[in-house]
């Protein structure tokens, strides 16, 4: 049997694609193995909220029925509800709904609790990213020029602003801001999204106003919804700013102190090029986790800033929800608040491959 | 670092600072509100549906009657006075059994179909077959799923018959039935159309409204905000208005700025904190409606210390009703003791109610129900203002007689819960009547069908507290004042019942709620009762 030369692979391509299998199989694991940890994780944080729920003292059926309902009517909802079954059967009917993406209806919205969170979700989404841009841009410089100038003025202020963004409490900073800036002053807008004038005017696409109002070339709407989000956006992150500047701080110090630092101010390297070139590049990878954390739980909810400022999102659903035990609602937006958390990590994993050599 | 280094980078942050600055400043400054547009600031927390069988807050309440007109109106001004809506006239038969409505004629609903008798009467049977929250107020007078067809009948396209099993008090079952949410008039083919699974259209419903009003409903978001717009052809006047929106704004601090920058025209959740910055204003008008609702405490029966009638009463002797009135709960509540509020027709004056602080009384009474050296007790309240703030005042009393009271604070939805199954020793509450009739109260706080556990009349409080209302004879006078047609004979036999629950009952009523309501000084022409708000009639100077 003749044997032509394309029959025959050189022993190197073989080992090459053997390689490339090895590598593949072992890349298809570990996304096996995260797709099931996320599973089970979703699901541990759904079955620990949903038995939590159920065994509060709080009555859903009242928030629905009202107190002065009678009895005839109480009972027709509380089986409405699916209350009479058993506890697992509960679960499992709503999980396989869940499955479903059917997160059932919210009983003090009266709306699918999909499209509730579908709502409320981008109003904070746009509030955590302004917020969590504020803390970036502004923390990480102090950050980094209170660690280059310890011990000096600027690291005192930095510190002091650090230690006034942790201890105030944000409702009484949001109400202060408020009165300051929109009452006496007036530079900004008031609480809400956008002034009442332009409510319901543009047609929600992405449910970013801001973008929303951009696309719909609504150029009076989209400064009106700028100059709205500028307060509660810089109060929220006001706070991120506090802790991203302290840990940028300290891992600054850290690097500092590094023999590659003093190595390279030898080589004549100017201050500027040794701080941000060499020393910041080495803090940029431990920071990404500590930006990621933040804007996680920025998206969480900030429900104090969020009533401060009539901000319609997430938190306030979820608190609302959790204070008139709509389950429905709870655990859909448990799941958002497990997903945001899961897909955060993911997104601070994949920027650290990307960013520090070592793990490539 | 090298200073100049430094020194550029502050000017760098300078320089995005001052662009900041300058985007804000080049900001359009904020739109007040147009004219033709009220917007109130109000917290929008729950509202779960708008179909009329089902509501059950008062915000969606108070929107759906500017949407919804029901056969008959309570009167702008004095709502103890009817006036004809749908139904533009009505008889009642000499033994009050029957009564005929007439049925406006020309009348629209949005999708073109005509208004007609036979709407006005699916209406009210599907309310009843519904059974959701609206339900009780037909099935407290004798309609069930089984009567309520034959009951409620068009014997033409004008004419509804509605007849009743017993001979009730006209001017009452009227402005108990037919003048709110359970009477407005919906669109029958338009929400059949919309069925589903035999619901009675009451998924449609929840998100939209077919009927007849000044109003229509435009957008609806939970948590955020609630619009409505004219109807143009509304026919019983013209409407100034053209948009109301309703914005959420949970904060009461907020909502005042809002207000004070022109941003909102109508605050309804300010707190008292804001009352006297408001009052100073020459802009705002701080109006305080009195409510037909109630704080109160409830002393479980259940509880074999206060079974005895005279702790109970001891009770009653602890709280210091004027003083409370004039410090915390200033502009937020007026002390009342009697169950009948003030504005309700058989409500009896304030002079005549004999409580005040007196603790020698107090003290007297517990040591002649043989608990001279005082007791504990567990006091349930809500945990929002003022439920704390009167929970200390009267723990502090009871302190100084014996009685330890042990503050348990939860949310509204445990509160409840507890309490309608009777599962709390004592605990401070709050109730709401929507009409201005003593029967409102007294059908609920002074009448018990049966104080059995097993019987579960949970929509009475007197049930709850688990009260022999019937031992008293007050049943028997209860429902004889809901059939008794002589207006003054009514009234006495109001004035009789407050007396006996005054000295015998286990609640003890402290205030009367006082709504408060800020406005812009151009806001005119808006009426404003203890039930309805007419938007209807509000303009702008």
């Amino acid at each position: 049997m003749a044997v032509s030369d394309r029959d025959i692979e050189p022993v190197g391509a073989l080992a090459d694609r053997a390689v490339r299998r090895q590598v593949w199989l072992r890349r298809a694991g570990a996304a096996g193995r995260l797709v099931v940890s996320v599973f089970v994780t979703l699901l541990g944080l759904l079955a620990l909220t949903f038995f939590i729920g159920r065994m509060l003292p709080i009555d859903p059926v009242l928030a629905v029925v009202g107190d002065q309902a009678d009895q005839a009517t109480y009972e027709m909802m509380y089986r409405k509800l699916g209350l009479d079954q058993p506890l697992y059967v509960q679960f499992w009917t709503y999980i396989s709904s869940a499955a479903r993406l059917d997160f059932g209806v919210g009983t003090f919205s009266g709306q699918e609790v999909a499209s509730d969170i579908a709502r409320v979700f981008p109003a904070t989404l746009e509030l955590a990213t302004v917020a969590l841009l504020v803390g970036v841009f502004l923390g990480i410089p102090m950050g980094v020029l209170a660690a280059v100038f310890r011990n000096s003025l600027i690291d005192h202020v930095t510190r002091i602003i650090g230690l006034i963004g942790y201890s105030t409490p944000i409702f009484w900073l949001g109400l202060m801001g408020l009165l300051v800036f929109y009452g006496m002053l007036g530079w900004v807008g008031g609480p809400g999204r956008v002034d009442s004038f332009y409510i319901d005017i543009v047609e929600p696409v992405t449910g970013s106003i801001l973008i929303d109002a951009a696309l719909a070339d609504e150029w009076d709407i989209f400064w009106n919804a700028v100059s709205h989000i500028v307060m509660p956006g810089s109060i929220l992150g006001f706070t991120a700013l506090a802790y991203i500047a302290r840990m940028t701080r300290s891992f600054m110090l850290e690097q500092l102190n590094q023999e590659y630092v003093i190595t390279a101010r030898v080589k004549g390297l100017s201050n500027r090029q040794v701080i941000w070139r060499h020393a910041f590049r080495n803090v940029a990878v431990p920071l990404i986790t500590v930006i990621a954390l933040s804007y996680g739980f920025l998206l969480e909810g900030a429900v104090l800033t969020e009533t401060v400022f009539a901000w319609p999102g997430f938190g306030q659903y979820l608190t609302n929800a959790l204070l008139q035990g709509d389950m429905n609602a709870v655990l859909g937006c448990t799941l958002v608040v497990g997903v945001i958390f899961i897909a955060l990590n993911l997104l601070s994993d994949l920027l650290y491959r990307l960013l520090d050599p070592r793990t490539k | 670092m090298r200073t100049s280094d430094c020194g550029r980078t502050v000017l760098s942050a300078g320089l995005a600072a001052g662009l900041l600055a300058t985007a804000l400043a080049s900001t359009p400054a904020p739109a007040k509100t147009p004219k033709d547009t009220l917007v109130l600031g109000w917290t929008l927390a729950i509202y779960r549906t708008l179909d009329p069988a089902d509501i059950g807050e008062t915000f969606v309440d108070e929107m759906m009657n500017n949407v919804c007109d029901p056969l008959v109106f309570q009167d702008y001004e004095n709502p103890a006075k009817l006036a004809p809506g749908i139904a533009e006239s009505w008889s009642v038969t000499d033994d009050a059994l029957t009564y005929t409505f007439k049925i406006r004629q020309g009348l629209k609903f949005p999708s073109g179909n005509p208004v007609t008798a036979h709407d006005a009467a699916w209406s009210i049977q599907r309310n009843v077959k519904l059974n959701l929250n609206s339900a009780v107020m037909h099935k407290e007078w004798g309609f069930t799923d089984e009567n309520v067809v034959e009951s409620v009948t068009a014997s033409d396209d004008h004419t509804l018959v509605v007849k009743v099993t017993e001979p009730f008090a006209p001017p009452l079952f009227l402005a108990q039935v037919f003048t709110g949410r359970a009477a407005f008039v919906l669109d029958r083919k338009e929400v059949m159309a919309h069925e589903k699974d035999g619901d009675w259209g009451n998924g449609w419903l929840s998100k939209t409204s077919a009927c007849v009003g000044p109003y229509r409903v435009r957008t609806w978001k939970a948590n955020d905000v609630f619009i409505l717009e004219r109807n143009d052809d509304y026919w019983r006047n013209e409407v100034k208005i053209k948009r109301i929106v309703v914005r959420h704004v949970p904060e009461g601090g907020a909502q005042r700025l809002l207000l004070e920058k022109g941003d909102i025209d109508i605050a309804r959740n300010i707190t008292s904190s804001d009352f006297a910055a408001i009052e100073r204003n020459p802009d705002l008008v701080l109006f305080n409606n009195p409510m037909h609702s109630y704080w109160y405490i409830g002393l479980c029966t259940c509880d074999e210390v206060l079974q005895s009638r005279d702790i109970r009463e001891a009770f009653k002797w602890l709280v210091d009703y004027k003083k409370l009135e004039s410090t915390v709960m200033r502009n937020v509540g007026v002390a009342r003791q009697s169950v009948v509020p003030i504005g309700a027709f058989g409500a009896i004056p304030v002079d005549d109610e004999p409580y005040r602080l007196d603790l020698d009384k107090a003290r007297e009474l517990i040591a002649r129900a043989g608990h001279p050296d005082g007791f504990k007790k567990k006091l349930i309240i809500d945990q929002v203002f003022p439920f704390p703030e009167i929970a200390q005042h009267v723990q502090a009393n009871a302190a100084k007689i014996g009685i330890e009271l042990e503050i348990q604070p939860m949310a509204a939805a445990q509160l409840y819960g507890q309490f309608r199954s009777r599962d709390f020793e004592s605990g401070i509450f709050a109730w709401t009547t929507n009409v201005p009739d003593a029967h409102g109260m007294v059908s609920r706080h002074v009448f018990n069908p049966d104080n059995r556990d097993e019987f579960k009349g949970t929509m009475f409080p007197a049930w709850r507290v688990g009260w022999d209302v019937a031992a008293l004879g007050l049943n028997d006078k209860v429902l004889a004042a809901k059939m008794e047609t002589d207006t003054e004979k009514r009234r006495r036999m109001y004035h009789e019942i407050q007396r006996v629950q005054l000295a015998e009952s286990p609640f003890v009523y402290m205030f009367q709620k006082i709504e408060n309501i800020a406005m812009r000084k151009e806001v005119k022409g808006l009426p404003i009762t203890a039930f309805k708000k007419f938007y209807a009639k509000a303009y702008k100077e």
